[in-house]
Parts: C-alpha cells; structure tokens; sequence
C-alpha cells in the first residue's frame, strides 16, 4: 500500500516514544463512536422503554410496577447483606439491576427493578466495584491529616484550570506549596502548576520545573505529560 | 437541556417524558448514547455485549431520572450508572467462562504515520492495553484520561474519596505505561 509523500515524513508509530504512542491510540480511539446506522438500531431497543409507543414497553412497565412493589423486600436483604459484608458479592440474590451512583442517592427509594428475564442479573450494588472497595474514612483522613486542606486546593487548582483560569491555577498553586511543603499530593500540584505555566506560555519556568519534577520524581507517572509540556504541548 | 425524543434524531419511537422536568430517556440518549456506547467498551466491556449492556444503562437512566438532581451533571451521573453496568457484563462474561473470545487486534504497521492511526485499530489496541489493569484503576483512568472528568468528578462517579481517586489515578498511570511498554515489545512496535 502506498502512502501519501507527505504522511512519510510525519512521525510513525513505529519511532514514538511510548507516551507518543499512547497519545496517539487514544486520540484516534475517540472516534471509534458508534454510527448513525448503529445509534438508530440502539435507539430502536431502548425506544420500548415508552408504555405509550408499544407492547413490548407496557409489559416493561407492568414488569416495572410490580418489581418496584417487591424489589423492596429484596432490595432490603441486599443492602442489608452487602453492609454487614462488603466482600460477598458472589451471596446476592440474582434478581435486581444496577443502581445509580450512591453520590447520586443519598437515601434512595426502593428502585424498580427489572425482571429476570429482561436482565437476569445480581445487583451491581452487591458486586465489587470501585464503589463497594472504597477505601474507608479513616484512611482518607489520614490523608488529610498531612496537610489539611490540601486535597481541596488540589481540587480547585484543577478547576481553575479546566475553567481556562491558569493564572487562578498557578496562584492557588503557590498557595499550596507555601502550606503544604511536603503534603501528599506534592506530585499532582507540580503537574498542575506546569501545565498552568504552559498555558501561560512561561515557557522557561515550565522548562526548568520539569526539569526539577523530572530529577525529584524520575519514576512518577506524571513524567510523561511534563515532558511533553516542557517539549512544547500545552493542549 | 431540553427535552427530546429518539424519534427526532433516529426514526425510533418517542419515549416516555418525564413529567417533573424538561429531561427525558431520548435527551440522554440523545446527548450521551454514542459516549455510553463508547465508555463501555473502554470500561472492557465485551464487544459482544456492549448492545446489551448499553441497553441496561439506559434502563437504569429511565428508572432513575425521576430522582436526578436538576442541578447536577448528567454526564458523571450517567457515566456513573455505565461503570456499574459495565462492572456486571465483565463479569457476567467472565462466570460463563467466555472469557477470551474476543480476536487480537491486528498489530498497528511501525511505519504508520501516528496521526493515521484508524480508530477501530486504536480502539482494539486500548483495550488490549487497559484489559492488562485492574477494574478500580481502569475506571479511574478511563474517566479521566479518556473521557476527561476531573478528578473530583471521578470520585463523585466511583463514590470515593478524592484523594483515592487521585492515588488510583497515580497508580494507574504507572499500569498503563507498563502495559505500553510490554504491548509493543511483545508486537515489536
């Protein structure tokens, strides 16, 4: 196959580095979104979830209220199962779906559940997920207790500059680095910082800290992308 | 965010409204479908059971609407409900002992200029990369590396402290690294 002259002189997967290359796969992957075609023929399986448009959707929504009504006991026995033991998920009955996120639902109401021959499955609620292995609070104050408030700055130096406000960035930044010297997420802050700085287009600073970032922290998994902003890419 | 219908965009009936609010099933659908669709498969979502399990999503989403926070994101909220269900089709997949079924990806030519990568080739590559991490740190690392939620946002999704999402997020920057490396020694890319 015969390439165009112009793509020979580009970059190859073959000679990136491989953070070049995981940049690359990632930012083709984003358009491996579904087509029209196959969006339409989705559209077409969730469409019966509307009583009003078929049969198939009445007896979902029949199967709705009565599982709503007896999903309360089950439900029960689930939550009441997967507090005592938060490592049994294999023990959960077999007769509800997946629930939104808990941060979503503080006290939730008892959901309508699906029946099993729409989705013979286990409460992902009673299954191992990221949410159900969540470390303690202890643990997460223990991690507060190096340097408090430091997770919050961290938080808001990220918002700032996702809202595009690099120098609200950089300021918190240096804010927490005069309070928390040495805090837990020092790694983070210094990324946040640079990439703030790139943005700003201070590129001797970002050069120079990179280096700094690179020399204290050779092994962090935030090498990569200060890499790249001191060789020039603030996207 | 106003109110639509399935119909307006792919000929399919339209859904039930919801009446205590301007969003519906079709508005999410509409807005979020394709992102679902997607998100599954980079949550290692079998590609066989992606129809499925994206079905189920929006089953949850037409159940749970009522009780949506009108101020929150939808976006965390639903992708919230896909990390779940995407947790339960891995290892429904896994229990009927499919595990494997799916075909290596075509190894990438070396000599592939890096921004001619085809996205079907890249998706296939991802998750041979992401299938070598573990569940918790895959989530972490999808929702914000790919679908870029920030970090607190992450936490919100996985109903963690911010601070594991950010230890999570550390670790498996670490993984997906190692999982590059060994991935093109072992295709010699």
């Amino acid at each position: 196959m015969s390439r165009d002259p112009q793509e020979l002189n580009a970059p190859t997967i073959g000679a990136a580095s491989d953070e070049e290359f995981l940049r690359a796969i990632q930012r083709a992957e984003r358009g491996a979104l579904p087509t029209e075609a196959k969006m339409r023929e989705l559209a077409e399986r969730i469409g019966p979830l509307s009583p009003a448009t078929s049969i198939a959707a009445r007896l979902l929504d029949w199967r709705l209220a009565v599982l709503a009504a007896s999903s309360i006991l089950v439900l029960g026995a689930v939550a009441l199962q997967w507090r005592a033991s938060e490592t049994t998920p294999s023990a959960a009955p077999a007769s509800v779906v997946d629930e939104a996120p808990p941060s979503e639902e503080p006290a939730p109401p008892p959901p309508a559940a699906e029946p099993v021959a729409v989705a013979p499955v286990v409460s992902v609620d009673a299954l191992p997920t990221a949410t159900a292995t969540a470390p303690s609070r202890p643990r997460a104050a223990l991690a507060e207790a190096t340097c408090p408030g430091e997770i919050e700055l961290v938080e808001a130096i990220d918002a700032a500059l996702r809202a595009g406000d690099a120098e609200g960035a950089l300021g918190r930044a240096r804010q927490l680095e005069a309070r928390c010297k040495s805090g837990r997420f020092v790694q983070e802050r210094e990324r946040l910082a640079i990439e703030a700085l790139a943005r700003l287009g201070q590129r001797d600073e970002v050069k120079a800290r990179a280096r700094t970032f690179e020399q204290r922290f050779p092994t962090s998994p935030h090498v990569w992308r200060i890499r790249s902003l001191a060789e020039g890419d603030s996207r | 965010m106003t109110r639509g219908t399935l119909s307006s965009l792919h000929h399919a009936p339209a859904l039930l409204p919801f009446d205590r609010s301007s969003i519906d099933v079709a508005t999410v659908f509409r807005e979020h479908g394709a992102f679902v669709h997607r998100i599954l498969r980079r949550l290692g979502v079998h590609p066989a059971d992606v129809d499925d399990a994206l079905q189920e999503v929006f089953v949850v989403v037409h159940r749970r609407l009522p009780e949506f926070d009108r101020d929150a994101s939808m976006r965390p909220w639903v992708y919230g409900i896909s990390v779940r269900v995407a947790s339960r089709a891995r290892r429904r997949r896994w229990s009927s002992r499919e595990v494997g079924a799916e075909e290596a990806p075509e190894p990438i030519d070396p000599t592939t200029p890096l921004d001619s990568v085809a996205a079907k080739q890249a998706s296939e590559v991802l998750s041979v990369i992401l299938d070598q991490i573990d569940d918790e740190k895959r989530a972490v690392y999808v929702l914000h590396e790919l679908e870029e939620l920030s970090v607190p946002e992450v936490a919100k999704v996985l109903g963690c402290p911010v601070q594991t999402a950010y230890s999570r997020l550390r670790a498996a920057q670490v993984a997906v690294a190692d999982a590059v490396r060994r991935y093109r020694l072992r295709e010699g890319i």
